[in-house]
């Protein structure tokens, strides 16, 4: 899942996956702990369910993204219209009948396993790490946009003027987040601030990543009160992402342009 | 020998007509026009543009980015006309050919500022893409490929091309001038050898530029046609559909400049009207396919194509761009109809053809507009918000700079070289070459080890040696490569400029015995000085 | 040189000399990169090294507690410096140690000036280092327990990315792009 040319998939896959076991024998030798060797590293695909049954549209999954994140605020005069900076936001439909109510889905970046973004990318600001997050790594950005315009759901964002805080602003901005400059792309990193604070936690103890420290992590999961966002590993069947994806009422978005995203929506029950 | 030639043929700098000056005052006024809009959009950010997130509604791309492909495109009808005009002998051309390689090295030094204009961070950009660029973009292919691959074999045939005159005029040309004269022509013997030589290489340089302005335009447009992501982008047929669209308008750029340079050079003798209508005619040929092309892709996107590229092609057509699209499509089917009717009645009017040329250049800039910005504003599979593109005074600003730049460039050299090359003769052409073994092991070599760079270069990028890592072992990886691209090129300059064998013209310095040194007696002097009663003395 | 210059008389020599010095060392003081700004209090790490507790030696997570496990190492409260300095300590206690308790009694927060700062996009986790790949401080800070003086200079040898990733592929440490950057 790696940013590489194609062909050589499978054999950089193999690559990492021993590289990945050397270094998860390195972090075992823990010196002054005297823990027990720390978890073996494991492929893992950070993924998302998103229950369109429980979501109640009531917006504080984004609210809570652009505070833990120090989204920049744009601007509401006409200049800065089209340039508002959006790392989830509701996707809003037509309602269902006339003058019903609005229908809409939060809509992150899908951190898909075949990301069209990743392939053009010139300078590879933007990979694939290998745990499936499609990371943005904006301090090599040269400000291209060519990401975004590859990106087929739009879920990517243009610092189109260098971000500025005034005064007290300053203070709610979150350390663990970098600030980004003017002239570069951000989007949506399914919070990795958070998931690297909670496998080093987990490695530092010598055990395994469990599911329920994961399950509301991203700031939008923990932040949506009816718990319609589950956030968690795709690939351990027994994580209740996992069990999510199995219900039937699951669908994706643009599945048909095969860019396998990591997001999986849960359609809503009309019964 | 120049001196041989008939005066109206050796190469020499005229008087201008006065409308010179007043295009470069022009020229120079919108260069500064420019330089000021890009100083204002450093200074304020991008949001100084009409550009917007296509997420929310906006385009991403706009003006730079349908400019950058003007500008590529512009250039490759020069040096195809140059190639083309070489490999298969056509002689009509001959006398446009350095004005058209001319075009293309300025049009692609446009072309890639317009690119750089675009980038959010510029300076960033400049070092990271050298440094780090990653082939699987498209836009690996831009900067290596075309700025170094295409820019300098053009550079190189033209240069090559040049020393000919270039020799003449370091004998006759104005004093001021005459180093940089001395320097282009520097080693070139006027002789049939070198003749042969340089029709030798300019034939492989040719047939190796040929192909590698296909690859070099198709990137262009693999930019757009690769992704599946946005309706209306998504086409087969975007790679050949832009070689031809660069075709149509750098023929006609190149009339236009070939009309222009006519006038204000006074070269009406020395560039043919013949000339023109060769270009005239290829215009409506590439005219020709080009509008078959753009009646296949409204075919497709709107028979039973899927939604997204049905409201696509309904929005340009009969929507908010139809103003632009049916714009294009008249004036591309005036420049085809033009030159066409002009080839039944085989007449040649200079003025209607520069007519024709300029609306195929209209065409060619809407057409880029309506491929680029309705698949960002009205495209995506996803209902998202629909929006407006509309180029700021900033991004106008710095497009009429480019533009400028451009005349500027031309009509600057045409002062300083003659823009019209010496014809040579055919049978100075075809002399036996005497066998030079450590030239061709001197080419040879610079090839190899072009080729070498080239495979390195092209492995690293491509992360080969890399491991797990994301970045090239070595850094700089794609500069090596298209240090590679440039050095292949150059061997063209080695295999021309390597130093012949050459008969002693003087003969060898004669050593002679040092002078023997004769001293010289005063006798009288000696001998009034004596004491010898026999000298009689004045007293 | 024409021979109608005026001779320099010994005063204005002097002058010109002490001029000249004036400048050259102006010059040198502009080079030489500024020091850091004086530590609120002035602690002796070569002294410290040196204490021994009731439960052992004065550990480096004694202060910076986060440097063995947490993220980011820390720097003391003034409350940690109290619990040892409520009385006066040292064989005799000196001047500066006073200062501990000058500072609790004038209620100003202790604010420490930190003079190794990572850029905002770079993340740093001690606990990554120390505890789970078992390096020692000294590998990165040099030997702390010669230091009279608070440091005055930043880590100068980790200030680029390279210097990093040397590191990592030495030891088959990540060198993915997300392992350093937030």
């Amino acid at each position: 899942m790696s940013a590489k040319d194609p062909n050589r998939r499978d054999l950089l896959r193999v690559l990492g996956a021993s590289v990945g076991a050397g270094v998860g024998a390195t972090a075992g030798l823990a010196a002054s702990a005297g823990e027990a060797a720390a978890a073996p590293a494991r492929t893992r695909r950070w993924g998302m369910v998103i229950d369109l049954d429980r979501c109640t549209l009531c917006s504080s999954c984004t609210v809570a993204c652009k505070q833990e994140n120090n989204v920049p605020v744009v601007g509401p005069d006409d200049e800065h219209v089209g340039a508002q900076i959006e790392w989830l936001s509701i996707l809003w439909q037509e309602p269902e009948q006339p003058g019903g109510l609005p229908q809409g889905m939060p809509f992150p970046c899908q951190h898909c396993a075949d990301a069209p973004c990743v392939k053009v990318c010139p300078v590879g600001a933007t990979y694939k790490n290998d745990e499936g997050i499609t990371m943005q790594i904006w301090d090599r950005c040269i400000g291209c946009r060519y990401c975004m315009v590859a990106c087929p759901y739009g879920r990517r964002s243009f610092n189109w003027e260098t971000p500025r805080w005034d005064g007290t602003q300053i203070q709610m901005l979150n350390p663990d987040v970098a600030t980004r400059t003017g002239g570069v792309v951000e989007k949506c990193t399914f919070c990795y601030q958070r998931v690297r604070r909670v496998r080093e936690r987990a490695a530092l103890e010598g055990r395994e990543i469990e599911d329920e420290e994961v399950r509301r992590l991203p700031a939008c999961a923990a932040a949506c009160p009816a718990e319609a966002i589950v956030f968690g590993d795709l690939a351990d069947p027994e994580s209740r992402v996992s069990e999510l994806a199995r219900d039937p009422r699951r669908f994706q978005l643009l599945d048909y342009l095969g860019t396998d995203p990591s997001v999986i929506y849960l359609k809503r029950d009309r019964r | 020998m120049h001196a041989e030639l008939r005066p109206e043929l050796r190469p020499e700098l005229r008087r201008v007509s006065p409308i010179w000056y007043l295009m470069v005052l022009v020229a120079a006024i919108a260069v500064g026009v420019g330089l000021y809009c890009y100083s204002v959009q450093l200074a304020r950010g991008d949001i100084a543009t009409g550009l917007r997130n296509p997420g929310n509604g906006g385009a991403a791309w706009g003006f730079y980015i349908v400019f950058y492909v003007y500008f590529v495109g512009v250039s490759f009808a020069g040096i195809t006309v140059a190639s083309l005009a070489r490999v298969f002998h056509i002689d009509t051309l001959k006398p446009v050919t350095r004005l058209a390689e001319l075009l293309t090295i300025v049009a692609l030094g446009v072309g890639a500022m317009m690119v750089l204009a675009d980038l959010g961070r510029p300076l960033d950009g400049l070092l990271k893409l050298p440094a780090l660029a990653r082939p699987s973009s498209p836009f690996y292919g831009t900067f290596t490929l075309v700025v170094s691959g295409y820019l300098f074999s053009s550079l190189v045939f033209f240069v090559l091309a040049g020393r000919y005159d270039a020799a003449a005029m370091a004998q006759t040309g104005p004093p001021l001038l005459r180093p940089l004269y001395r320097l282009w022509g520097a080693g070139f013997r006027d002789d049939d050898v070198a003749h042969t030589r340089h029709w030798r290489s300019s034939f492989v340089l040719a047939m190796t530029i040929m192909p590698l302005l296909i690859v070099a335009h198709s990137t262009l447009g693999f930019i757009f046609g690769i992704q599946a992501g946005r309706p209306g982008w998504f086409s087969a047929l975007q790679a050949p559909a832009f070689v031809v669209m660069a075709g149509v308008s750098g023929t006609g750029a190149l009339i236009v400049l070939a009309a222009i340079v006519r006038r204000l050079f006074r070269l009406e003798d020395r560039i043919p009207i013949a000339a023109l209508r060769w270009l005239g005619n290829f215009l409506w040929v590439l005219a020709a396919v080009y509008l078959y092309f753009m009646i296949v892709e409204e075919l497709t996107s709107t028979y039973a194509a899927p939604r997204a590229d049905r409201r696509i092609a309904h929005e340009v057509v009969g929507g908010s761009f139809a103003i632009s699209f049916w714009l294009t499509v008249g004036s591309l089917g005036l420049a085809f109809l033009i030159p066409f009717v002009m080839y039944l009645r085989r007449l040649t009017s200079v003025a209607w053809l520069v007519v024709a040329a300029l609306l195929a250049n209209v065409a060619a800039v809407l057409k880029r507009l309506l491929i680029v910005v309705p698949s960002q504003t009205h495209g995506g599979h996803l209902q998202l918000r629909e929006g407006l593109y509309t180029p700021t005074w900033v991004e106008i600003g710095v497009v009429l700079g480019a533009a400028g730049l451009l005349v500027l460039g031309i009509l600057l050299f045409g002062r300083i070289f003659p823009l019209v090359p010496t014809p040579v003769p055919e049978a100075r052409r075809h002399a036996a070459v005497p066998r030079e073994p450590l030239r061709v092991l001197a080419t040879v070599t610079c090839a190899l080890i072009a080729a070498g760079l080239i495979a390195f270069g092209l492995s690293d990028s491509f992360r080969m040696w890399s491991g797990d890592e994301l970045d090239p072992r070595v850094p700089f990886s794609p500069a090596i490569f298209a240090t590679g691209v440039i050095l292949l090129f150059s061997s063209a300059i080695v295999y021309e400029t390597f130093p012949a064998r050459r008969r002693r013209a003087t003969p060898r310095r004669v050593i002679r015995p040092p002078r023997a040194r004769i001293h010289r007696v005063d006798v009288r002097a000696q001998l009034r000085s004596s004491r010898d009663p026999r000298v009689r003395r004045k007293s | 040189m024409s021979a109608s210059r005026r001779p320099v008389s010994p005063e204005r020599a002097r002058g010109r000399g002490l001029g000249l010095v004036c400048a050259f060392g102006l010059a040198g003081a502009c080079a030489t990169p500024a020091a850091a700004p004086p530590q609120p209090l002035p602690f002796d790490h070569a002294l410290h090294a040196t204490v021994e507790l009731d439960d052992g030696p004065l550990g480096c997570t004694t202060c910076h507690a986060g440097a063995e496990r947490g993220v980011r190492a820390g720097l003391p409260a003034l409350s940690t410096c109290l619990s040892c300095h409520m009385r006066p300590q040292g064989d005799p206690p000196s001047s500066e140690e006073a200062r501990v308790r000058e500072l609790a009694a004038s209620g100003v927060p202790l604010r420490w000036i930190q003079v190794t700062r990572n850029p905002g996009h770079v993340y740093f986790s001690h606990g990554a280092h120390v505890a789970r790949a078992g390096m020692a401080c000294a590998e990165c800070h040099g030997e702390v327990t010669t230091w009279t003086e608070p440091p005055t200079v930043p880590l100068r040898h980790l200030t680029s990315m390279d210097a990093c990733l040397a590191c990592h592929r030495a030891r088959g440490a990540p060198t993915d792009c997300v392992t350093c950057h937030q």
